[in-house]
This record gives C-alpha cells, structure tokens and sequence, in this order.
C-alpha cells in the first residue's frame, strides 16, 4: 500500500462518517460510500471504519474525527 | 531532670579535676538556724569566725538590734524572726546566685548538649520527607508511579531505513519524540505522527536541533526499510524510522512497555496490529521525560514538549 492509495482510503472514510452523521450511525443509508471503499480499502480498514463511531459512542467518547482539509492549517 | 541528666552524662565521660574551691561545704553555709553569730560572714566562702559587730554597716543591722536593745521574750521571738527572714532573703539571694551559676557551668560543659541534639535530630527526621517526590514534568504522569522516575526506555537496537543498524546510543545528547506504529494503521497512527509533525513545524530552530522525531514500526513483517521511508515522507522530512528483525523489535517494545497484539490468523497480508498509542519524548540520556496520550491536542503537546526542551 502506498501513500496515494492511503489518502484515497481517508477521504472516503471522511464521507462515510459525515454520511453516518446525517442518518445517525445508519449504514443502510451509507452503502454508497461504503461500495466504494471496498472498491479501493484493504478490507480490515473498511471494517474498522464502519462501526468505529458506533464504538466510540458506546463508550461515551468522542467522535471525533479530523478530515484531511481541515489538518491543513 | 535537665540536671540530673547533666549528672549522668558527666559521671560516664571522662575524670575532671573537681575545684576544691568552688565547693560550698554544708557546714559553712549561711542557714536560717543558725541565727547572729555568722551573720558577718555571708559574702565569703571561708569558715567563718566570731567577729565582733561593726556600727554603721547595713548587713549587721539585725545582730546590733538584737545585742544592744533588751528585748522583751515575744518581741525577742519578733526580731529573731525578723533576723531569719532577712538571712532568708540573702538566703535566696545567695542560692539564686548559686544556681546561676551552676547553671552558667552547665550550659558551658558540651555534655549537656548531647541529649538535645539527639532529640532535635530525631525531630527532624520524624518531618523530613525521606520519599522525595520528582518534580516539573513527571510530577504530571498521572497513571505512572510518583516514587520515582518509570523504568521506561533502554538500549536498543534496530535498522534504519537505509539498512543501517542504530543503537540508542546515537541519540545521546538529543531528546527523542518517539511514537510506535505501523504503516497500515488506518486512522491513528497518521494522526499521532500529524501531531508529531505539527509540533515540530511549531518549535524554534533553536529546539528543532535539540530533538530528534523518531517511528518505530510494530510490524516488520510488512514493514520493510523502503515501506517505512515511504510512509514517513508524507508527514514530515525530518522523521527517522527505524525497523527490525521481529526480535529486535520485541525487546524493544519490553523496555518501553508498548503493548501490542498480532491478531490470530494473519496469513495473508491483510491485518491490524491492536498497539498503545503513546507519543514518548525521552531526555537526552535515554531517559523518559514526558509522554503524551491520544487525547491530547498538538498545542497542548507543543507547550509540554517546549516546556521540557527548555529544562
């Protein structure tokens, strides 16, 4: 896996949690963004991506997350 | 008690020539019983004769009244009380002088100070504070034991991204900001080696020739020397990587305490590596100095790392 391949997984990982923001964690209405990373992701990190805000909810944690455009100060 | 302690010490210690004359023999001493014939002789030392009373002096006042006068018998009684009263008073004026200077002799004599000082000394240890707390930084590793700096960190030995073997000894003299990963970690390791890379773009020129950032992969299985030079090239130039023999990357990871865990099946290539995610800056001889968590934002980790870099 190399660096540009990585930044194309990121990215669609960002759309899949705004998308998972809108319909409160519902993945039946993200399989758009989620066709796509099985398309370009190593299947361990679509999984991980997938229920990783479920995760971090149950545990009273934030979910925070921070997209590639706004690391850029 | 003071006193009779005194006794004790000197009577232990070494023979002193006693002064024949500065002892006050019981006989000779002025008491009330003894009534006018020793009157005279209440400012000295020596044995005391008959004198016979002098006119006009203040001290033999009381034997001149009692000689001269005839006396009825309760008056008698009156002027003899009057009498001892008076050797009472000089009594005590003498025996205060006496004591001041039994005292004055006692605290002159170093005997007396022995007990003291070993009481004050016991005093003092009962307050000092024998568990010395660690100071300024490590004094905030709040999950770390606070008696003493973490046995964290160690010699180590690995391969750098050109195929070189490094030791720890290398980074002697420069503080290390160190983070173990692994090239495919899909979210937190690019953000833990971000902040990294954030804080060193923040500090002076003047700390960047002070620290060294440093990437340990967990994972030489995948992660050749090529792979890791690769990663790093997208977070910062001045990041090192080092990789290993997968024994040298264990003993590694024992003298830092980083847990990391293999899932079960990891035939193919496609796995996760469940690793703690702790940023460690390690002082210029090898020793940690501070660690940072996840939670922490690239200015909090910036204030603490500059922090630390001035000390």
């Amino acid at each position: 896996m190399n660096n540009s391949q990585r930044k194309l997984c990121w990215k669609l990982r960002d759309l899949l949690y705004k998308c998972q923001e809108k319909n409160d964690e519902d993945n039946s209405k993200c399989t758009q963004e989620l066709e796509e990373l099985y398309k370009s992701c190593p299947i361990s990190w679509v999984k991980r991506y997938e229920n990783r805000r479920e995760f971090l909810l149950k545990r009273g944690k934030e979910t925070r997350f921070i997209p590639e455009e706004e690391e850029k100060e | 008690m003071i006193l009779r302690a005194h006794k004790i010490i000197r009577h232990l210690g070494v023979k002193r020539n006693k002064n024949i004359n500065n002892i006050i023999p019981r006989c000779y001493s002025t008491s009330s019983g003894s009534g006018q014939e020793n009157t005279a002789n209440q400012t000295t030392n020596k044995p005391s004769k008959l004198k016979i009373p002098s006119v006009g002096t203040n001290e033999k006042k009381a034997s001149i009244k009692t000689e001269s006068k005839p006396t009825l018998d309760y008056e008698k009684d009156k002027d003899e009380d009057e009498a001892k009263n008076s050797d009472n008073t000089k009594d005590n004026k003498e025996g205060s002088r006496k004591l001041k200077k039994k005292i004055k002799k006692i605290l002159r004599d170093p005997y007396t100070y022995i007990i003291p000082a070993i009481l004050s000394i016991g005093v003092a240890a009962y307050f000092y504070d024998f568990d010395k707390k660690p100071k300024g930084q490590l004094a905030k590793l709040g999950t770390v034991s606070t008696t003493g700096v973490p046995l964290i960190g160690g010699s180590f030995t690995l391969v750098d991204t050109k195929g070189r073997p490094v030791t720890d000894s290398e980074f002697r003299g420069k503080h290390l900001l160190l983070y173990f990963g692994f090239t495919n970690c899909p979210d937190i390791c690019p953000e833990e080696l971000k902040k990294m890379a954030g804080v060193l773009r923040s500090l002076s020129p003047e700390h960047k020739t002070k620290i060294i950032p440093l990437f340990i992969t967990l994972d030489p299985y995948r992660d050749s020397c090529e792979a890791v030079e690769e990663y790093l090239q997208e977070f910062h130039p001045d990041f090192l990587g080092l990789t290993g023999t997968p024994g040298q990357i264990k003993e590694t990871t024992k003298k830092f305490r980083v847990y990391y865990y293999y899932p079960e099946k990891f035939d193919d290539d496609d796995y996760l590596v469940d690793h703690s995610m702790y940023i460690y800056l390690m002082g210029p001889m090898g020793h940690l100095k501070d660690y940072f968590e996840r939670s922490l934002t690239t200015n909090q980790v910036l204030k603490r790392v500059q922090a630390c870099l001035d000390e």
